[in-house]
């Protein structure tokens, strides 16, 4: 029967307001998701079907008895005296010696419980359909069956190796909770796909008896996945087809928490673009995916999705593709034009004219990237591949997410800038522009030699954001290995044949032009210094080719002991990283110059050294001694408990990447450290303190929301002050080595950017998201006035209102 | 009868007859766990565990023909423990202080006829959105939850008078 039509108004506006479509019920998804409830209703089912002749008869009787009072005395009567009988027998004979409970294999081999089990004629059924070879016949049986018999079953389909039967048996062999190798639906998987392997075609008659294929069955298999290395080889090429040489290829595989790991050291091409490289692929789970990356110089990060089958896969023939790499630039924006800063802008890149499966690769290395829109609601998102397809999400708290179509921002060509675009979406107090704007800025330059000759050597311009506004987000730790985060977001280009050059795209900003050869990493030119702005967005610098010296690094602990693996870093600069060798040592080739060298490696202090411009080659190394730390291990949760994946950073180091259930280990500095953490979303986000509160407890940071403070920045005679800087800093209680207590002063002014406290002024209002757990002091500055400050101590989720804040005049602006 | 063969199947361990209640119940389950959590996602969420309880407790069911309020009585449980876990409030939101934040009435009607369910006891709540939402009649709501089916009628009747009384407490536009 249907339900009646609305027959007046209020039927038809609550029928309205329904939340979304009727929730369509999938029952396979629900029985994948939950094997363990399918596997305990079959078992307890079983159970049933086995008592229930007994327990149904039983019911059955009493329901009839229990409708007569007569029938209940008689039945009263009989239980008393089936009780007295009983107890009457036990008093005249000797108990019989204890047996042990009837086994199903006992029952299995009785020959009275043969005659009336099921499961018996249920077996005889499956031989039936096996020597017929009806794989349909077992497919059915082995849904209904009785667990005994589906074994048989299952056994009975991998003998007979129809590939028919794979989805049902992989289904079951994934509900399997006993150890792998015992599982009996995976061996039948593998020995019909070593059937298929031999010949696809079915047997035509099978002899053997139904035991003995059971028994070989059940005895143990090869292991299904051999640990023996891959050997890669293929070709890079560019989008024309020219083969690439000299680029550097190297292979990783990525978990599903997004653990990347190293699989081979890189190998170079040759001059043909072709590379040959061993994989060892003995430990990657086979649910894990490979890739080839590849990188060059002259074009963006390329890389390779392997294939899932490594045992039959070919892996001889792997091709890489490389394009140029480009750069897009926007504006994130409200409708009446304030920029928006912290925004999350991700990006999703599919390169074109290639297969996206094959193209798929983790967050943060390749086709997905996030970065942060700055103070002024801009981003750059750079090392795009050329002729991608560019996917755009912008999320905001305050506001609706915006996503762009699939593939919108078509990039073609060497030049591709998105043509400037609005998106006006919907959001939940006011509407959100997208605004894409192409970089305009450039830097135009030349290299020449010791003589003043244009340089026409291979050489690589690598351009660093010195101001670290757009990216630069500083480095992480990932699998206790500490990574330069952002390194692709640079300009990047390469000399012509009159050594000169152009970097392109580039904002409003100061940076850094570092010349490296492609070949070797090094620099071979001092660093030049320039600025791009909005009435100057063309620049022209030099760089004049000086001889370079070896210098050597060497990085050790305290103990002496060399550590392998450390980061060293010059100047700050993301292009001049080096990893040290097992000994300890790194060499970089450098032109005459000072240079600061820092050493970041895990679970110990960055330590800096300088590298003196007198430096010869024969000079001892220099040496850059790493204070070891303990370390300190905990998890972030939201307030039900729930994991939260994002990352902790204490205060003297970088932060700290957790897994996917939250957890995270850090370098411990001091007792009671504060630390800041942040879900990856900048939605949750708190100062802790760094020890556990009940000894023997897991460490746990629970995140909550930030505390939102708003306000305006005027100056004496009320005029808005749309430059001044919002910042926060704390005190955090500290002990001195006497015992004595002391506020130790932190400012937190670069968390503007990174933490996405943000703070946008317009007509000298400000916006700051503060993570809330300590007390806090906000500062409001600008050059010429006097500083402002307040202590507060935030709630979670609340929004302060302070007012108008009036800037008194500096001393050198009175009169 | 037909119904308790299925019960009777899944009783004794048949996953298909398992997945003909999944189908016919599970759409159920959600709106009435959306009755309760006010979010389809953890309605969802709970009436995929409403089905697993039931595996492991279906054995134990004493009457097929009691398999709907059985079940309705383990969802409403789970959606409570749900609720408890996740400490979320999901009373009735204020329809003034929404009203209040909105001054564009006729834009926010849905919004307002929404929260005016959300506010409703929830005996009646759960009436109305298996009748208005799931599309379900006064027999099957009756089954479903193991009520009389003029107790069915009765708590419709004086949700929608409620829901009508809120409303135009509120000045909405009456045969808008």
């Amino acid at each position: 029967m249907a339900r009646p039509q609305p027959v007046d108004w209020l039927d038809q506006v609550i029928l309205e307001t329904k939340p979304g479509e009727t929730p369509k019920a999938d029952f396979d998804a629900w029985r994948n998701a939950h094997p363990a409830a399918v596997k305990r209703l079959r078992q307890r089912g079983a159970t049933i079907c086995r008592n229930k002749p007994l327990w149904a008869s039983i019911l059955r009787l009493a329901e009839d008895m229990g409708r007569s009072p007569i029938a209940r005395l008689a039945v009263a009567a009989a239980i008393i005296a089936g009780i007295v009988i009983l107890l009457s027998s036990r008093t005249d004979h000797k108990a019989p010696p204890a047996t042990p409970p009837a086994t199903g294999a006992d029952r299995a081999v009785s020959p009275k419980t043969e005659a009336i089990d099921p499961e018996d004629n249920e077996i005889r059924l499956a031989n039936e359909l096996f020597i017929r070879g009806d794989t349909e016949g077992l497919l059915s049986l082995l849904h209904t069956a009785r667990p005994r018999v589906v074994f048989t079953v299952v056994a009975y389909l991998g003998e007979l190796g129809d590939a028919s039967s794979l989805p049902a048996l992989e289904a079951l062999a994934a509900q399997w909770q006993g150890p792998t190798e015992e599982n009996p639906f995976g061996k039948a998987i593998d020995q019909i796909h070593h059937r298929n392997g031999q010949d696809n075609t079915r047997p035509a008659e099978h002899t053997q008896t139904p035991m003995v294929i059971v028994q070989s069955v059940e005895a143990p298999l090869p292991p299904a996945r051999e640990s023996h290395p891959l050997t890669c080889r293929g070709v890079v090429v560019d989008k024309a087809g020219v083969p690439v040489p000299r680029a550097r290829v190297w292979a990783q595989s990525c978990t599903g928490d997004l653990k990347l790991t190293d699989l081979a050291t890189y190998v170079q091409t040759d001059l043909q673009g072709r590379f040959s490289m061993t994989v060892s692929a003995g430990d990657v789970d086979t649910s894990d995916r490979m890739y080839l990356l590849c990188r060059d110089g002259r074009h963006a990060l390329g890389w390779l999705g392997l294939p899932a089958d490594r045992e039959t896969a070919d892996f001889t023939d792997c091709r890489i593709i490389l394009y140029e790499p480009t750069v897009v630039v926007g504006t994130v924006s409200d409708t009446r034009g304030r920029p928006i800063s912290g925004a999350l802008v991700e990006a999703r890149i599919v390169p074109a004219h290639e297969p996206t499966s094959a193209q798929e690769y983790p967050y943060a290395v390749s086709n997905k990237r996030a970065v942060q829109t700055n103070y002024a609601g801009r981003f750059l998102l750079t090392d795009i591949p050329a002729g991608s397809l560019l996917s755009l999400s912008v999320s905001r708290r305050g506001y609706s997410r915006y996503d762009s179509r699939e593939g919108y921002g078509s990039l073609l060509g060497t030049s591709p800038y998105l043509d400037p675009e609005s998106h006006t979406i919907r959001a939940r107090r006011e509407d959100v522009k997208v605004e894409l704007l192409a970089a305009n800025g450039r830097i135009d330059g030349k290299i020449i030699d010791e003589h003043g000759h244009p340089h026409d050597g291979a050489v690589i311009l690598r351009c660093e954001d010195s101001n670290r506004i757009l990216a630069g987000l500083g480095y992480g730790y990932s699998n206790g290995r500490c990574i330069p985060m952002e390194v692709s977001q640079r300009g990047v280009c390469s000399l012509d044949d009159g050594g000169r050059f152009r970097i392109e795209d580039l904002p409003v900003g100061e940076y850094v032009v570092i010349a490296v050869d492609p070949t070797s990493g090094n620099m071979i030119a001092p660093a030049a210094r320039t600025t791009i702005s909005r009435s100057q967005p063309q620049s022209h610098v030099t760089l004049r080719i000086g001889p370079t010296v070896g210098v050597r690094v060497r990085v050790r602990r305290q103990t002496g002991e060399p550590v392998d693996g450390a980061l060293l870093v010059l100047n700050d600069w993301h292009a001049t990283h080096r990893y040290t060798d097992p000994n300890g040592y790194c060499l970089f080739h450098l032109v005459r110059d000072n240079y600061a060298v820092r050493a970041r490696c895990w679970a110990c202090k960055p330590a800096e050294a300088v590298i003196r411009g007198p430096y010869n080659s024969g000079d001892p190394p220099v040496d850059i001694v790493v204070e070891a730390l303990p370390e300190l291990g905990g998890r972030l949760i939201d307030e039900s408990g729930a994991p939260i994946r994002g990352w902790v950073r204490p205060f003297v180091t970088e932060r700290i990447l957790t897994d996917a259930a939250g957890c995270f280990v850090s370098a411990k500095n001091w007792e009671n450290e504060i630390y800041l953490a942040r879900n990856i979303e900048g939605t949750l986000t708190r100062f802790c303190f760094g020890m556990v509160p009940i000894e023997g407890t897991e460490l746990e940071f629970h995140l909550e929301p930030p505390a939102v403070f708003t306000g305006r920045v005027l100056d004496y005679d009320g005029t808005p002050i749309d430059d001044a800087r919002v910042t926060f800093s704390s005190a955090v209680p500290r002990l001195d080595p006497d015992g004595h207590g002391y506020l130790d002063p932190l400012d937190h002014g670069y968390a503007a950017g990174t933490l996405r406290c943000s703070l946008f002024l317009f007509a000298g209002r400000f916006r700051l998201e503060v993570p809330v757990g300590i007390r806090l002091a906000l500062v409001a500055s600008r050059d010429g006035y006097q500083g402002w400050s307040e202590w507060v101590d935030p709630a979670p989720g609340q929004t302060y209102n302070l007012g108008d804040i009036v800037l008194l005049p500096g001393s050198s602006q009175r009169p | 009868m037909a119904e308790e063969r299925v019960v009777e199947a899944a009783r004794r361990g048949d996953v298909e007859s398992l997945a003909v209640l999944y189908r016919r119940y599970y759409a159920t389950m959600v709106w009435l766990a959306y009755s309760i959590l006010l979010s389809r996602d953890q309605a969802q969420d709970a009436a995929q565990q409403t089905f697993v309880k039931a595996c492991e407790s279906i054995a134990d069911l004493k009457r097929a023909d009691r398999f709907g309020p059985w079940l309705a009585a383990i969802c409403r449980n789970e959606a409570h423990q749900l609720m408890r876990s996740r400490r979320q409030l999901v009373g009735p939101r204020g329809v003034e202080d929404l009203y209040a934040a909105q001054p564009d009435r006729d834009s926010d009607a849905p919004s307002l006829v929404r929260t005016a369910v959300d506010r409703l006891e929830p005996m009646y709540r759960e009436i109305v959105v298996l009748h208005y939402y799931n599309e379900m009649d006064y027999r099957r709501i009756a089954a479903t939850l193991g009520i009389a089916e003029h107790t069915v009628r009765g708590r419709l009747f004086r949700a929608r008078r409620r829901i009508e009384k809120t409303l135009r407490k509120h000045g909405f536009p009456e045969g808008s």
